[in-house]
């Protein structure tokens, strides 16, 4: 009746062996309606890999579903490493959700309103059991006017932040969300958006309050967003989470299309009002290469839409190494609208406050120097590009 | 003569399985408990509410036993579990 301590941070990728990502997307699909059935042995030689991919990309919940079925035939020892795996990743997931359970009294006693999103929520809502999707974090939503006092509850509850914002007032103007710890290691993702960059400036976060549903939790009532918007959310997080192809996020979105009360008219509204048909068609689009899933035909006008030029810029800012090199602030400076709130994130991203640039650089002798040479680099490409054309 | 009284899951119970073991916590509780065996198995049967008979029947059937072999255990897992708050009684 023990427990590992707090949720693990997950690591660096493991290393890729053939036919290993046949394997973990055959696995990542197991179980929707429209997926390849059949039945995949593991050879115990690409086992530890195996292993390590599922664990990396949280699919072990889904393994342990395809064992149990007897489509993933495993040796004795492997099926019990998976199940090791996965009682680690069950014991996070309930660390999390109580949590949750413990948090929440203590923000409504402050009046913060707030919305669980992703893990437990989708998880829950959307799953056939809760065990099959696995989270390694808690993520809330709250509106901006909230955003300082669900701050400072979470202080008082022993959170630690793990960075401050790098002016005073830029995660109300600018900001996604900030990550906060907990004493006992659970981590919370405190979202103002849902996407970093001009996607999550172009959304009207405050308005998804008004579309939620409830969800239970541990015999109390939550809410997250109704399934048309999670799915226009889990649309954003596998498009834009990351430039490297998580398989968990693009589950969710075949998940939530394929068992979700999804109205696509009113997800083609909100596409096109937020500036989201780009990454709706290039989540959807990743679900087919990767898990084998095609769209549902009430997905077509959406995805025969036109697709606005500054939405096509944007999306190639996060999907290009140009991420790693201040595209997105690049993006989100174009999309920022107004001089002076394009001055105030420049003076943010540009001079930060000292506190923000020692917890995030540390002891660096030139802080500012690396910063200062990102803009210079854009200039240099641009005029390279210039160049070129 | 009184209804038997039935046993459910709790509510506040917080749930996940992992093969056929089943891991069990609640706010404010430090502990995850871990049931396996027949203890999962009895977990499982709860999924709808069920007196001690019932659930004694149920386990003793799975062993090819009679229900009073296995009455007693049945009957102190119950209690246990009632105790640590995983389920709540229902009168009918």
């Amino acid at each position: 009746m023990s427990e590992p301590p707090g949720p693990a941070v997950q690591g660096a990728a493991p290393r890729s062996q053939p036919d290993l990502s046949s394997t973990i997307r055959w696995v990542a699909a197991f179980g929707l309606p429209e997926a390849a059935v059949g039945e995949r042995t593991v050879a115990s030689g690409v086992w530890p890999a195996t292993l390590a991919w599922l664990g990396f990309q949280r699919l072990t919940g889904l393994g342990v579903a395809a064992l149990e079925a007897g489509a993933l035939r495993l040796g004795d020892a492997e099926a019990e490493q998976l199940l090791e795996r996965h009682r680690g990743a069950m014991t996070v997931a309930l660390q999390i959700e109580r949590c949750l359970l413990d948090l929440a009294p203590r923000l409504e006693s402050d009046g913060i309103d707030f919305l669980v999103l992703k893990g437990p929520a989708v998880a829950r809502a959307f799953y056939p059991d809760p065990s099959w999707r696995s989270f390694g974090d808690l993520d809330l939503l709250v509106r901006t006017a909230d955003w300082q006092a669900a701050c400072v509850a979470l202080a008082k509850a022993g959170f630690r932040r793990q960075l401050p914002e790098p002016r005073r007032g830029f995660d109300e103007r600018f900001g996604k969300a900030a990550t906060h710890i907990g004493p006992d290691g659970v981590q919370i993702d405190l979202h103002r958006t849902l996407a970093l960059g001009p996607f999550g400036l172009w959304l009207e976060p405050d308005g998804l309050f008004e579309d939620t549903v409830s969800l239970s939790i541990g015999g109390r009532a939550f809410r997250r967003l109704d399934d048309t918007r999670a799915l226009l959310h889990a649309c954003m997080h596998a498009a834009l989470g990351s430039r490297r192809v998580r398989l968990l996020p693009l589950r969710d979105v075949a998940q939530i299309a394929g068992i979700g009360r999804v109205d696509w008219s009113e997800l083609d509204r909100l596409a096109g009002r937020w500036r989201l048909r780009v990454v709706v068609r290039r989540a959807l689009d990743d679900v087919q290469t990767q898990l084998g899933v095609e769209p549902p035909p009430l997905a077509r006008r959406l995805l025969e839409a036109p697709i606005d030029r500054r939405e096509q810029r944007a999306m190639a800012a996060y999907l290009t190494d140009r991420r790693n090199r201040g595209g997105t602030a690049l993006s989100t400076l174009r999309a920022i609208p107004g001089v002076r709130s394009k001055a105030a994130y420049l003076r943010a991203l540009l001079v930060p406050d000292r506190e923000f640039v020692m917890a995030r650089d540390g002891q660096r002798r030139t802080p500012y120097l690396h910063r200062w040479l990102v803009p210079l680099r854009w200039f240099a490409s641009s005029r390279g590009r210039g160049s070129r054309g | 003569m009184n209804d038997p009284i039935r046993f459910r899951r709790s509510a506040v119970t917080l749930v996940r399985n992992v093969g056929a073991e089943v891991l069990l916590t609640a706010a404010g509780n430090d502990d995850i408990d871990r049931l396996s065996g027949t203890a999962a198995a009895i977990w499982h049967v709860l999924e709808v509410p069920r007196t001690s008979a019932e659930v004694a029947h149920l386990v003793a059937g799975s062993f090819g036993e009679e229900d009073r072999i296995v009455m007693a255990d049945v009957e102190a897992f119950l209690a246990e579990l009632l105790q640590r708050g995983w389920v709540e009684p229902v009168s009918r």
